[in-house]
């Protein structure tokens, strides 16, 4: 690996977090509700919203053009889009930080927000359907995936967890883990979903395919909502309202080819792989650092090929490192503490990163980890990128 | 049976040229890849450039038609009323002789049996509307 510039170490952090309800059902715009979870980060970060010099979000449901007009910044001195699905978040984070660290803008907004269960089904008299579309791979799908019926994240990163569950001999149990810890952290959180539907590994096991190896609790919630953050200048950050959440390192990295699954020479090397290594290079840190864990977790599968990219074990070995409740709350590495968007809600990770935020705050309510002082963030999406960033209060 | 439609129809949808004569070749039973003129290096799925030596020199060859099983998924879950009629229903990703690998559907085995490595060759089927699908069957050389 080439040596890496530690230019935008810990000149950014994290000052305001911002989230909407998490619904099925929201019958509201996705602009409106990107606005309303905007405005409470501002707001909770003690900004203005003329402070705000720059916006950063994926290249769907609202422009930045748009955010900007509406909370009336009369000078955006920073946009970008991030097309990584899912990955985008923690990507951006990345690209907020260098924009910061090069002196382009002092208070971004990172955002995201979508009807991810009502656009999926449009009420037949709906005046304004939305739509949900996956620009960066529309002619890999429409031409090679669709007509075979594969569709959904949920039958093309099967591909993957089936090879190297059949490969390795992980089992069922081990993604179970994934599904239950999620679950009774959930528990805890006001905003999640599933508060008050408990999970036991019976009940896992015992929920109906849907692509194998994927069953129903595999996968994530399906949500209508949004989600934002403001990063701020470092050395601004600490007068504002709330301990700050520095970012330490961030990396994006794609998997090869990017655009075609089937094609990898190796389909366990995700984007993850890629990154992880750049991240905790820049960080000075080792995963065995990390006092937390919010992990991308679309489907359980995925938080396992993710735990071996990090390297909390050799490829292979990740039923036995999830197994004992490693991931669970009085485990050795608690992970989406918040119920994470198997348990919470899909909010492509942002949520995570609230979450991450209000765990650095001590914020975390009776699923505090106790004494956090560093937590990692993740972020998968499309046909497996994958970001990473490691957050320090 | 599922409350979305993500694949009204399964006919693949072009977007350029590349995909337009791998298709044309299907609707021939044929199934052929790309093939790098300067160093021989086949690909899938079709692009203008080799990612091994650069060159954007390429032209179309005949594949065997016989690989492997590299993985699969069993989907229980249809994405439109078209898919219902073969619930549930396996999607492949075969390793090709040739080196590349190609998604497709299964045909003549159970999907219980499926297994990695499992030597497999091609079958075409036509495709309402017109033209060939290319789906993969347990070989039947030894």
């Amino acid at each position: 690996m080439s040596e890496y510039s530690l230019d935008f170490r810990d000149k950014a952090a994290i000052t305001g977090i911002g989230e909407t309800d998490y619904t099925r059902g929201a019958l509201r715009p996705s602009a409106e509700m990107i606005l309303e979870s905007t405005r409470i980060a501002i707001a909770d970060a003690g900004l203005k919203n003329s402070d705000i010099d720059g916006i950063i979000l994926p290249p769907v449901m609202i422009t930045a053009e748009e955010i900007a007009a509406n909370l009336g910044i009369e000078d955006l001195r920073y946009s970008a889009s991030i097309n990584m699905g899912g990955a985008s978040p923690v990507t951006a984070l990345q690209t907020a930080a260098m924009a910061i660290a090069a002196g382009v803008a002092n208070n971004i907004v990172v955002t995201v927000g979508w009807n991810g269960s009502s656009a999926l089904r449009p009420k037949p008299n709906a005046k304004f359907p939305e739509q949900i579309s996956i620009p960066a791979l529309e002619r890999t799908l429409q031409n090679y995936y669709f007509p075979y019926g594969s569709a959904s994240p949920v039958q093309m990163y099967a591909w993957i967890a089936m090879r190297h569950m059949q490969t390795f001999g992980v089992s069922h149990e081990a993604m179970g883990a994934v599904a239950l810890a999620c679950r009774r952290h959930a528990q805890f959180n006001d905003k999640a979903t599933t508060r008050g539907q408990e999970l036991d590994m019976e009940g896992y096991l015992n929920s109906r395919w849907i692509s194998e190896p994927f069953r129903l609790f595999d996968c994530c919630l399906e949500t209508d909502g949004a989600c934002t953050v403001v990063v701020s200048r470092a050395d601004q950050a600490k007068d504002l309202r709330h301990k700050p959440a520095y970012i330490m390192a961030a990396a994006e990295g794609h998997p090869y080819p990017a655009d075609d699954i089937a094609n990898r020479p190796d389909m366990f090397h995700i984007g993850l792989s890629n990154s992880a290594p750049k991240a905790f290079a820049m960080a000075g840190l080792k995963p065995t650092d990390m006092d937390f864990l919010q992990i991308y977790d679309c489907f359980t599968y995925v938080v396992l090929l993710q735990l071996e990219a990090l390297g909390f074990c050799e490829q292979g070995a990740v039923g036995e490192f999830v197994k004992d409740g490693t991931l669970e709350i009085d485990g050795k590495y608690p992970m989406n503490t918040h119920g994470g968007l198997h348990s919470q809600a899909h909010v492509w990770g942002l949520n995570h990163v609230v979450e991450a935020t209000r765990q650095l705050r001590g914020d975390g309510g009776e699923v505090q980890v106790k004494d956090a002082e560093l937590g990692l963030v993740t972020g998968w999406g499309d046909f497996g990128d994958g970001s990473l960033v490691i957050l320090r209060n | 049976m599922t409350d979305t439609q993500f694949i009204p129809n399964p006919a693949p949808r072009p977007t350029n040229y590349l995909d337009e004569q791998f298709w044309e070749h299907c609707a021939n039973k044929i199934l052929s890849f790309q093939c790098c003129v300067d160093c021989e290096t086949w690909r899938h799925i079709p692009r203008f450039m080799c990612a091994k030596c650069g060159s954007p020199n390429w032209g179309w060859r005949e594949s065997h038609g016989r690989g492997t099983i590299y993985t699969w998924t069993v989907c229980h879950m249809p994405m439109s009323a078209h898919f219902e009629k073969d619930f549930p229903y396996a999607v492949l990703v075969v390793d090709m002789e040739e080196g590349v690998r190609i998604t497709a559907g299964l045909r003549g085995l159970d999907y219980r049996e499926l297994k990695i490595g499992l030597p497999v060759e091609v079958v075409f089927e036509p495709l309402e509307g017109g033209g060939f699908l290319p789906f993969f069957r347990p070989s039947e050389e030894v």
